[in-house]
């Protein structure tokens, strides 16, 4: 009797068991509801390199390539892809059957108008477009690019969606020219397509039925995408605990960028997933301004890094240890880009050498003026600590705070550049040739002979271990010219609900940018 | 009062326009452009020069202004640059949210505080004027903001009794419960108010109980409450509903802030959203609407002053 009341027991526990993994299994239905913390100037990927643009962005539109776990680029619209031997020709082979979301199919007419208003108007193609001579179509589902010297990176700027090459039908990208895309423009290949935007409220995209995943094992944003929701919804909510208390009222299942210090209300919490992006992290850096004025200067940006001791930079900036920590390479150790190459002269904390390197400049008691935007907290209060520092080493600082707009109005003056220290914070570029303060039309404008022969080096090789020797030397250069001062790596605190499975967040480590695909509620 | 009218109706324009032209001029003198905000901080000089001339930006000052003044004649306030939809359709998509929390946020200000105003004044210097007053001072004082962090903190984040933010809209969907969300955020933005109009009912009620008329009306035996209602708070209400109109312009400065805390798709937020991107149509389309509404509120104040006491006469 015992035995068959044990085994009835057991059978029951199996049943319920199954139930529950059938329960947490993948699961179509319902709606993502996501709270960004800003709202999207446009979600035209190829005008805006905002990260807020970006996570509804990725649903609904796709690139040629998509960078895995590991942020290696995979083909994404592609069937597969060849370079030449010399490196000078790229065809490229379309995935047969992709529809955009006005159900025509994608071909190589609408990739070459996309990729051609990326080339002319996009953000991040300036570097590769000057190399290309000619983009043709060997026939409907076959492109071909032909360069006028070997691009190493060339599939890294196609998988770059931040002002990146994103394909739209033909007659969208002409008819957009240099123009963001207006809403009922936002046409794209992706798992979800565009329903409504209403401008300070939300962001609804709804399952696009006749999606054409890519195979193969899901890794980063490449391998196969699978939309479970029907609906993903993403409002805009700018105040932080806003956020906060939103996620633990259940009214939203993701949110974005909580400040750290609200971490323990949160981190015993059942119900919420904290999402802590250590790999990669996030790199704030103080931009000095290379071109004008005193930080022209060499020796009085090497005075500058040498007053600075970093770990209270780091503190005020990202409070709790846990968040951040003290790294002098541009990239996070982990990394594949990460060297130790010559980065003894991070966190001097040395006054006395400041001193010393301003009078060697002949520094006179002139203003340095550092500029900051208010609204980025962090930069905000690490901009405090180093003026307090720059004081101590003997600078007259004047320091300058702003409202965004101003402040990137500002910095970027190219032709008057007010500042000399503006202080942001960069997402880990997959590539090294994507590191902004490489291009010498970026804000800081470094634009040394040296640095101009290395950057044609680095573009030009196409083997990673030459590259990456290339890119030991470039940091040695970085910290013997000091073009900007990286103060540490950062890390961001995301939340999600208990309740959704797979996807985002599940892996580890989690990719830069959140997305929702692959993932189901349980 | 015909002329009565048709003068502040003129006065109406003419503040309007000036409100206008100011924020027209005041927008260009703040630094900062739509097209860098809008390509991000990674776009080339060039790339954002391309931009501001599509928008007709690159324009000199009174060309783009005479050309706003045409539009704005013709009934037409622009386009938002960074939505590519009408402002007036966007403004009309907000208004109903302000609408609601404006209501809303009315009622919790003349339910609280005249009541508050009218029973502290009927026991003067007792336990229950000082603890309104001492609550009147503390509404006074609280920041809405953090009032309303507060709020959502205990009655969304703890006891899950309202929502904690957003709003669905409830014309579209028929659902009257969606003003449920609605709930928090105007209590937090009229408390404020509410305490101001308490402090103004007190007062005004009090000076009106010590009249001879109202003595005489206790002499001849009327009920409190007819006393308090009939004779004293009729003529208590001018003051008070002097306050309570201008607390419409605090409500719609407080909105900017509470919509912002608790999410809402709100003319305040509209406006928060626009300066921070420069959305300069969208500004001007606001700020035109505010004004509009400011003088209208205005002027029906002045007119309910002629229905409240029969001696004031326009000329």
């Amino acid at each position: 009797m015992k035995l068959r009341n044990a085994a009835l027991l057991a059978s029951l526990l199996l049943i319920a068991g199954g139930l529950s993994a059938w329960a947490e299994g993948p699961n179509y239905g319902g709606t993502m509801r996501v709270a960004l913390a800003s709202e999207p100037g446009t979600l035209d990927m190829q005008m805006t390199t905002g990260v807020a643009a970006s996570i509804p962005a990725r649903h609904m539109f796709e690139t040629l390539f998509a960078f895995d776990e590991d942020y290696a680029p995979q083909p994404l619209l592609l069937e597969s892809w060849e370079l030449s031997e010399d490196g000078t020709l790229a065809t490229l082979r379309l995935r047969h059957g992709v529809r955009f979301h006005n159900g025509k199919e994608m071909t190589a007419a609408d990739v070459i108008a996309s990729l051609t208003r990326w080339g002319n108007y996009g953000l991040t193609s300036k570097a590769l477009w000057v190399h290309v001579t000619g983009i043709e179509a060997l026939d409907d589902y076959t492109v071909q690019i032909r360069l006028d010297e070997p691009f190493g990176p060339f599939d890294f700027y196609l998988a770059n969606i931040y002002g990146g090459a994103v394909i739209y039908p033909a007659e969208i990208a002409e008819a957009a020219g240099d123009q963001p895309l207006s809403p009922d423009q936002y046409i794209g290949t992706g798992p979800y397509k565009f329903v409504e935007w209403k401008s300070g409220d939300y962001i609804l995209i709804e399952r696009f039925a006749d999606y054409a995943s890519p195979q193969g094992e899901p890794s980063g944003y490449a391998g196969q995408r699978v939309a479970y929701f029907d609906q993903l919804k993403f409002f805009i909510v700018p105040e932080d605990n806003a956020r906060l208390v939103g996620i633990q009222a259940g009214t939203y299942d993701y949110v974005v960028n909580i400040p750290n210090d609200l971490y323990p209300s949160v981190k015993d919490d059942p119900n919420i997933t904290s999402i802590i992006t250590d790999h990669p992290p996030i790199y704030p850096i103080a931009l000095l301004n290379n071109k004008t004025g005193l930080t022209a200067n060499v020796k009085i940006r090497q005075a500058i890094l040498a007053a600075l001791d970093m770990e209270p930079i780091m503190l005020a900036g990202y409070g709790d240890p846990m968040f951040w920590s003290l790294n002098g390479s541009y990239f996070a150790p982990g990394i594949r880009w990460y060297t130790d190459a010559c980065i003894g002269a991070y966190d001097q904390a040395d006054p006395e050498r400041a001193r010393q390197l301003a009078a060697e400049a002949g520094y006179n008691g002139e203003p340095v003026r550092l500029i900051v935007a208010q609204d980025m907290t962090a930069q905000y209060n690490q901009s405090l600590v180093v003026a307090d520092q720059l004081r101590r080493a003997g600078f007259n600082v004047d320091l300058q705070v702003y409202d965004k707009a101003t402040f990137f109005a500002r910095r970027n003056d190219k032709d008057n550049p007010q500042w000399e220290m503006a202080f942001s914070f960069y997402s880990t570029s997959p590539d090294p040739s994507l590191v902004l303060m490489l291009n010498p039309a970026y804000a800081g404008w470094w634009d040394t002979p040296e640095i101009q022969r290395l950057r044609t080096e680095l573009n030009r090789i196409t083997d990673f271990d030459a590259r990456y020797a290339k890119w030991e030397e470039i940091m040695c250069l970085w910290y013997e010219q000091v073009p900007a001062v990286k103060f540490g790596d950062a890390y961001q605190l995301h939340l999600m609900r208990s309740e959704i499975g797979g996807g985002y967040g599940t892996e580890h480590p989690p990719m830069l940018s959140p997305y929702f695909w692959n993932a189901w509620r349980k | 009062m015909l002329s009565f009218i048709a003068r502040r109706g003129l006065g109406m324009v003419l503040s309007t326009l000036l409100v206008v032209t100011i924020t027209f001029v005041f927008m260009q003198l703040i630094p900062g452009d739509p097209a860098s905000v809008l390509l991000g901080p990674n776009a080339t000089p060039e790339q954002i020069a391309n931009l501001k001339a599509t928008w007709g930006l690159d324009r000199p000052l009174p060309v783009q202004f005479a050309r706003y003044f045409v539009n704005l004649f013709q009934g037409n306030l622009g386009e938002s640059l960074f939505h590519r939809q009408p402002v007036l359709k966007m403004i009309g998509e907000r208004a109903e949210t302000s609408v609601f929390l404006g209501s809303m946020a009315l009622l919790v200000v003349a339910g609280l505080g005249i009541p508050a105003g009218i029973i502290a004044a009927i026991r003067p210097n007792s336990w229950l004027d000082n603890l309104l007053l001492l609550v009147a001072l503390a509404g006074a004082s609280i920041p809405s903001f953090w009032l309303g962090l507060m709020l959502m903190v205990v009655f969304a984040g703890k006891l899950h009794l309202l929502p904690s933010s957003g709003f669905t809209s409830v014309i579209a969907t028929g659902n009257i419960a969606n003003l449920k969300s609605l709930i928090l955020p105007a209590f937090s933005l009229g408390f404020v108010n509410a305490a101001l109009v308490a402090r103004t009912a007190r007062s005004s009620m009090l000076d009106v109980l010590r009249a001879d008329y109202i003595t005489t009306a206790k002499a001849k035996g009327l009920s409190q409450p007819v006393v308090i209602v009939k004779h004293a708070l009729r003529n208590a209400a001018i003051p008070i509903t002097t306050v309570i109109s201008f607390t419409f312009a605090s409500l719609v400065s407080g909105a900017v802030v509470t919509e912002n805390v608790f999410a809402l798709p709100g003319i305040g937020s509209l406006i928060v959203q626009s300066v921070l991107k420069r959305d300069y149509p969208v500004i001007q389309g606001i700020m035109l609407v505010v004004a509009v509404l400011y003088v209208l509120v205005n002027f029906f104040t002045d007119l309910t002053y002629a229905f409240l006491d029969p001696r004031i006469r326009y000329r």
